[in-house]
């Protein structure tokens, strides 16, 4: 595994919940990189031949009362199984398991990583199959047909002795691909997080838990049936009684047992189907849709906090929406208010200045002379009006005089006293004007705060971001809240992509800190 | 059987019986309860041979003890528990009731838990076991192979009760859950997945031992051996049984909890988490749509955000454009006008003052003019004061095509009414400008909540609202209002623009 691959995958270490087993298999899964996929083989086998061991050796000591004999019958199957499980079990996992291995050796293109997913979700079966084949067949019905013709046992006796084996080896097994399957987890972690998206046919449910219930149920009433079984015969029950066993294990496994794992899939599988449905809705743009929550378990829990989950993704996407609405909104007004100040303010004047005029055509030299100086006077204060305006619709000419300058420029109108500090000057028009806006906006809201005598304004930038420092000594920090142009100021910051909060100082009054990325929002998304 | 048949057969069960539905699940537990309860005393009498009169009384006594113990203590307790699921049920249907409902349905295991340990264990096994070792003459072994076979029956009862519970109540907890909505739970009340096949899975192994040792002894009545294949079974089921089960649960409700895990830390602001999919199964397929989900809202979230920064940016490029056009026009035209004034009156104008005066009127005039048109295409008076009807007939007038026009004369919030009117503004600019239309008609008219605006022509179309035009700040700002806008305008068919704003009514 390459260093960078591992640290990537390292990062998410954290993201699957872990127990005192999975820390210890993600240690050996980082250190063995590829051979993790061996180890798992290593421990099914070391642990299948000390298991089989243990079995034959309590059977023959306490079942048969043959303890002379249990230690020698044990040795056979134990070195079949770990001689067997190296040289035939690990070259076919190898071979099998080949994308996945290729895969943790880092060779990580599209293809590759399509094909390890493959494998690595199917490799608890593919060997589960070959182990039955192989191992099972292969080596647990000769030994049963050497008892029948070494201890000259009877058939039924044969066929608990069948039974035994098969269930005691579909245990084995078992307990193997489950094993696998935690075994597996991290390996399969790492693929499904660089696979992205998912196919049509790589979402079918290849493995429903209808089936793991069903195969499960099953067996453990089996291996019980067939253990009794055995324990019978070998205290010597008769031929008719063990037919009568064997035919009652099959009937009721079948029966009971399947009753039981069909009310406990339903019990299971119909929430999380509701879950699936439910989200499956929700991507689908029906928002509003939650999942029912039907059940006091794991599922219900999960219902539950998905549906919490939903609720805050619900909230934060209201309050963007309404933030956008203020934003149309404030925009709107102002269109209003300079409407209002050209129709009041230059537009009226300058008719009345048309009115005197007209009043004159027909006068004598003297009197349009005196007027004339007047209408200067008129037109130069139309003139004032309407580069105040200017300068508020566009409020930095950055080419000329900046944010410094513009700042210092509103300090002198504003009733606070105000010392400003501009400590960049390499601001792009878009920054500044928006650093503008914000500073200004805090500062009427801050001013309307009849507590509040000054305020201390630092703007500084680096290559990441552009930070806004507010100081004020003003009380009244619960009325900012409502204020709309601070409202207009926070969405505009909130807009950009930046964050801002606004917090008490020790020394009394308090501080609008906002923080803009150099790299605006709008432009990142098309 | 299918779910869903299933499921329907139930639902039909409630809408017939409603609450009396239930009854019949408590009286099918007691029923199947019962019959439990005699093939255990069938079986206890068969490997105890004593009096005929005790075996009969045993026999036949068992059960009825269970019939009398449910019947009298059970079915008060029973309706005292699901009194809020039966109001529900009976059409009770507010809010408290459908909550208090919920919450019954969901503790339902615990109850039927609590109920048959106390009902089984209290009022059934003990008085049974203690006539037992009375009347039989029982030795310790025997007492404990007795309580143990009945002991094992109660929990197999109570078990399958749950299940079968499970399925039955299913109706009524889906109905519940769409009344009651997001929900919670009472995590001291769980009955986990991992709980439930824990004690069932080894419960199933264990019977069938039993089953399979009875099978073998029932004949000669030999408890010794009886004894001794039931000692075999148990420890079967508790090892390799159990071991079983523990790996099996462990693999099965893992993945629930990643997906908790990646909620919880989508909930706390992480929007780019991901649940690793580690399973073929239902849990898999979760993971993958619950992922999906995740990828749709985030990106829902950031079309929102990218939308009210369009928004500001658009707003600010209007800011640019008013001052460029004071600029440009009005004050370079007043600017001009001063400096001539200034020069004239040191060097009187030649032929007389009043040619001089009409200029300069001529002059403020057009600069007026030019303050005036940029006045009313920001928001004009009109729409403030008398709303849309007349503001909109204002503009149509200034329109050099015909423009026909129906709007109704009711007010809207301001926000909408100024929206109604720059969609409209904005159209009409772009028909007279490009579209070269000879007529266009406007319509304004309120359906139920929603505001449906239709502005149309019969020009040249080909209009779109691609970046940076009037069009697309027009449509991001119907789209901020949660309204759409719908531009259709194939070459040479004219242009239809439907905006549909919703919630105008306040």
């Amino acid at each position: 595994m390459t260093a960078e691959v591992d640290q990537r995958d390292g990062q998410r270490d954290g993201s699957l919940g872990t127990d005192f087993l999975d820390g210890l298999m993600l240690a050996r899964y980082r250190r063995l990189g590829p051979r993790y996929i061996d180890w798992y083989l290593r421990v099914a086998y070391v642990f299948s031949a000390a298991t089989v061991a243990l079995a034959i050796v309590l059977f023959m000591g306490f079942v048969v009362d043959r303890p002379d004999v249990a230690w020698a019958a044990a040795t056979l199957p134990v070195v079949w199984n770990l001689v067997y499980g190296e040289a035939v079990m690990v070259p076919v996992l190898r071979r099998t398991a080949r994308p996945l291995r290729d895969w943790l050796a880092g060779q990580r293109d599209e293809d590759s990583t399509r094909a390890a997913w493959q494998v690595a979700r199917r490799l608890t079966f593919l060997l589960g199959r070959q182990a039955f084949f192989l191992a099972f067949l292969g080596v647990s019905m000769p030994s049963v047909v050497y008892l029948r013709l070494a201890y000259d046992i009877t058939l039924p006796e044969m066929g608990f002795a069948v039974l035994g084996v098969i269930s005691f080896g579909t245990w084995l097994l078992f307990i193997g691909v489950l094993v696998g399957e935690s075994w597996l987890r991290w390996p399969r972690r790492d693929v499904t997080a660089h696979l992205g998206s998912f196919a049509d046919d790589e979402r079918e449910v290849r493995a429903p838990i209808a089936r793991k219930l069903l195969v499960m149920f099953h067996l453990v009433s089996l291996l019980t049936g067939a253990f009794v079984g055995v324990s019978a015969s070998a205290g010597g029950a008769d031929t008719a009684d063990l037919v009568v066993m064997i035919l009652l294990t099959g009937v009721f496994t079948f029966t009971t047992g399947g009753l039981l794992a069909w009310l406990m899939t339903r019990s299971v599988v119909a929430p999380v189907t509701d879950l699936v449905e439910a989200t499956r809705r929700v991507r689908e743009g029906e928002v509003g849709t939650r999942a029912p929550v039907t059940s006091n378990d794991e599922i219900g829990r999960l219902a539950v906090a998905i549906n919490r989950m939903l609720d805050t993704l619900g909230e934060v996407d209201a309050a963007v929406r309404e933030s956008s609405v203020r934003v149309v909104r404030s925009a709107d007004s102002e269109r209003q208010r300079i409407e209002r100040a050209i129709r009041d303010g230059a537009s009226h004047e300058l008719l009345q200045v048309e009115e005197r005029l007209s009043a004159l055509l027909g006068a004598s030299d003297d009197v349009v002379v005196e007027e004339i100086d007047a209408t200067i006077d008129d037109l130069m204060a139309t003139l004032d009006g309407l580069r105040t305006l200017a300068r508020e619709l566009n409020p930095i000419a950055l080419e000329t005089d900046g944010l410094q300058v513009a700042l210092d420029r509103f300090a002198e109108r504003s009733r606070l006293d105000i010392d400003v500090r501009v400590s960049t000057n390499a601001l792009d028009e878009r920054h500044a004007v928006s650093a503008w806006i914000v500073t200004t906006e805090v500062l009427a809201a801050i001013a309307r705060d009849v507590s509040a005598s000054s305020c201390r304004v630092e703007i500084e930038a680096d290559g990441n971001e552009l930070r806004i420092s507010v100081r004020g000594d003003g009380k009244a920090m619960g009325a900012l809240a409502a204020d709309t142009g601070f409202l207009a100021a926070c969405d505009r910051v909130e807009a950009l992509g930046g964050s801002f909060v606004m917090r008490p100082r020790t020394e009394g009054g308090r501080e609008f800190l906002a923080t803009l990325p150099q790299r605006m929002l709008a432009e990142a998304v098309p | 059987m299918n779910v869903a048949a299933i499921d329907q057969r139930l639902t039909d069960l409630y809408e017939r019986h409603g609450s009396r539905a239930l009854d019949r699940l408590f009286w099918a537990t007691t029923i199947f309860s019962a019959a439990a309860a005699l093939v255990v005393a069938l079986v206890t009498v068969r490997y105890l041979r004593g009096s005929t009169v005790a075996s009969v009384g045993t026999v036949l006594g068992l059960p009825a003890l269970v019939l009398l113990a449910s019947g009298l203590v059970g079915y008060r307790v029973w309706k005292d528990a699901t009194a809020p699921i039966r109001d529900w049920l009976d059409g009770t249907r507010d809010p408290r009731t459908a909550r208090l409902a919920q919450d019954r349905t969901l503790r339902h295991a615990n109850f039927v838990w609590s109920l048959g340990l106390v009902v089984g264990l209290v009022a059934v096994v003990g008085p049974y076991v203690l006539y037992m070792w009375q009347v039989f003459a029982l030795d310790g072994a025997e007492v404990a192979v007795v309580g143990a076979i009945c002991l094992a029956a109660a929990v197999w009862v109570s078990v399958l009760s749950i299940l079968v519970a499970d399925v039955y109540y299913r109706p009524v907890r889906t109905a519940l859950a769409a009344e009651v909505g997001g929900g919670s739970l009472d995590s001291a009340h769980q009955v986990s997945i991992r709980a439930r096949i824990l004690v069932s899975m080894p419960l199933i192994s264990l019977l069938t031992g039993a089953v399979v040792a009875m099978a073998r002894t029932f004949a000669d009545g030999n408890i010794d051996e009886l004894a001794r294949l039931l000692w075999m079974s148990g420890v079967t089921s508790l090892t390799m049984g159990l071991l079983l089960t523990i790996a099996f649960t462990r693999a099965l409700v893992r993945p629930l909890a990643d997906i908790v895990a990646v909620v919880e830390r989508v909930e706390a602001g992480d929007h780019s988490a991901r649940v690793d999919v580690t399973t073929d199964d239902e849990f898999g397929l979760l993971a993958i749509t619950f992922n999906e989900m995740l990828a749709e809202r985030e990106q829902a979230d950031r079309r929102l955000r990218a939308l009210r920064a369009r928004i500001i940016d658009a707003a600010d490029d209007e800011r640019r454009r008013i001052d460029r056009n004071i600029h440009d026009g009005a004050q370079q035209r007043l600017v001009a006008l001063v400096l001539r004034l200034r020069m004239l009156r040191e060097v009187a104008p030649e032929g007389g003052w009043d040619k001089t005066v009409a200029g300069v009127i001529e002059e403020i005039r057009a600069a007026r003019g030019e303050l005036q048109d940029l006045a009313s295409g920001l928001l004009p008076a009109a729409l403030r004061t008398g709303g849309l009807k007349p503001a909109l007939e204002d503009l149509v007038t200034r329109c050099p095509v015909p423009v026909e026009i129906a709007v109704a004369s009711e007010r809207f919030s301001e926000t909408v009414e100024s929206t109604v009117w720059f969609m409209v503004a904005e159209s009409l600019a772009n028909m007279s400008k490009h579209a070269r239309a000879r007529a266009a008609s406007v319509a304004v008219q309120r359906q139920g909540r929603e505001l449906a605006v239709l502005v149309s022509d019969d020009g040249e179309g080909g209009a779109n609202a691609s970046g940076g035009s009037g069009l697309a700040g027009l449509a991001d700002r119907i789209q901020a209002l949660g309204g759409s806008l719908d531009i259709q305008s194939p070459p040479g068919r004219g242009t239809r623009l439907l905006a549909l704003l919703p919630d105008v009514v306040e």
